[in-house]
């Protein structure tokens, strides 16, 4: 079973070399796309983790903007769940991923008080929720997923992570029409 | 599997080098976005960039000593679609010659500012603007005033890493 299961896995890996090789629309091997529970663990981590090293902010300049708090600062990610979606379109293919999350607020709600945006922190589609009066909040968001012929991208906000295939499961193509 | 950020990985080398392989493969065939996660570390540009000024023929009159690297990945529409990676980097040299007009932009680039005293024998710290371009199989970093032919050459990295593209000029996320 396990060896079974590895060949099949590497047939639709070099599957999807040769199509994006061919410059044919890659096809990805969906059925080893993330787990939910792995995505989510991802979306909490980039919430709750400094900034990536390699592109970590600059110090600033005479005359740069003020600092702004980054989502580490500004949010506590308490629970997150996450539906996948496999689609495809005339852009691609790729799996959407909805997201909601449940955070609390870190910094105090003042009119002065600026946290992080929740596009920036909780991806696309994000309830423009900038203050609420303490506590959790529930805010949707999420991203999408793509191929990049041995590995997974997760793209949320304006950051991409790269996410290692996960063990083989069943899903849904979602054709979607033309845009 | 968790993303490949968090701690061990199963992601072996052989499997990565063919994941860039892959990817070059298909920026071959369809001039797609660089793989900008197998961006080159900063202290790879780092090194890079110190190498390059210590030995272009405009930086004579400095002795670089270090460099600090920033970079940000972006993708630009104007009448094509473009994509490279931004690169800041703060410079420490020291002078060697007396200031001569222009000598700073001669070594450091066009739009490095020049300090408002700097006398022999003493370091500055300057800030460096460049970029790095994807050469098919290889990044091309174009900073200081060296022409494009002197533009050193990085590999891809061997892993993928996260990264956040877009210019970050506001600080913060």
């Amino acid at each position: 079973m396990t060896r079974r299961v590895a060949r099949s896995s590497c047939a639709v890996a070099l599957a999807g070399l040769a199509l994006s090789a061919c410059g044919g629309p890659p096809a990805p091997p969906f059925a080893t796309a993330p787990s939910d529970a792995a995505v989510a663990d991802a979306l909490t981590a980039r919430v709750e983790a400094p900034d990536i090293p390699e592109m970590a902010v600059r110090p600033g300049l005479p005359g740069d903007t003020p600092h702004v708090p980054s989502c580490q600062d500004s949010y506590r990610v308490d629970q997150v769940s996450v539906k996948q979606q496999p689609q495809h379109d005339a852009y691609g293919y790729r799996v959407k991923v909805d997201a909601t999350f449940q955070v609390t607020r870190l910094l105090p709600d003042t009119e002065d008080t600026v946290i992080a945006g929740p596009n920036d922190c909780f991806g696309y589609n994000s309830n423009n929720q900038i203050a609420w009066n303490g506590g959790a909040a529930t805010i949707a968001g999420g991203g999408e997923i793509t191929w990049r012929s041995s590995y997974w991208l997760l793209n949320v906000g304006d950051e991409y992570i790269p996410m290692s295939p996960g063990p083989e499961h069943a899903f849904v193509l979602q054709e979607l029409k033309a845009p | 599997m968790g993303p490949m950020l968090a701690g061990p990985t199963t992601f072996t080398r052989a499997r990565s080098v063919a994941a860039a392989g892959a990817l070059l493969l298909c920026a071959a065939c369809n001039q797609t976005q660089p793989p900008f996660e197998l961006s080159p570390s900063n202290r790879q540009i780092a090194d890079a960039l110190t190498q390059m000024l210590a030995t272009a023929p405009g930086c004579k009159p400095f002795s670089v000593t270090s460099a600090r690297v920033w970079q940000y990945p972006e993708v630009r529409h104007y009448n094509q679609t473009s994509y490279q990676l931004e690169v800041d980097a703060d410079v420490t040299a020291t002078r060697l010659a007396p200031p001569a007009a222009g000598d700073v932009q001669a070594c450091f680039g066009q739009f490095t500012a020049s300090p408002d005293s700097w006398p022999v024998g003493q370091a500055q710290t300057l800030r460096v603007l460049g970029s790095l371009g994807f050469a098919g199989q290889s990044w091309a970093l174009d900073a200081g005033a060296t022409n494009a032919a002197q533009d050193p050459h990085l590999p891809l990295a061997a892993a993928p890493h996260a990264f956040r593209q877009g210019m970050n000029d506001s600080p913060g996320r």
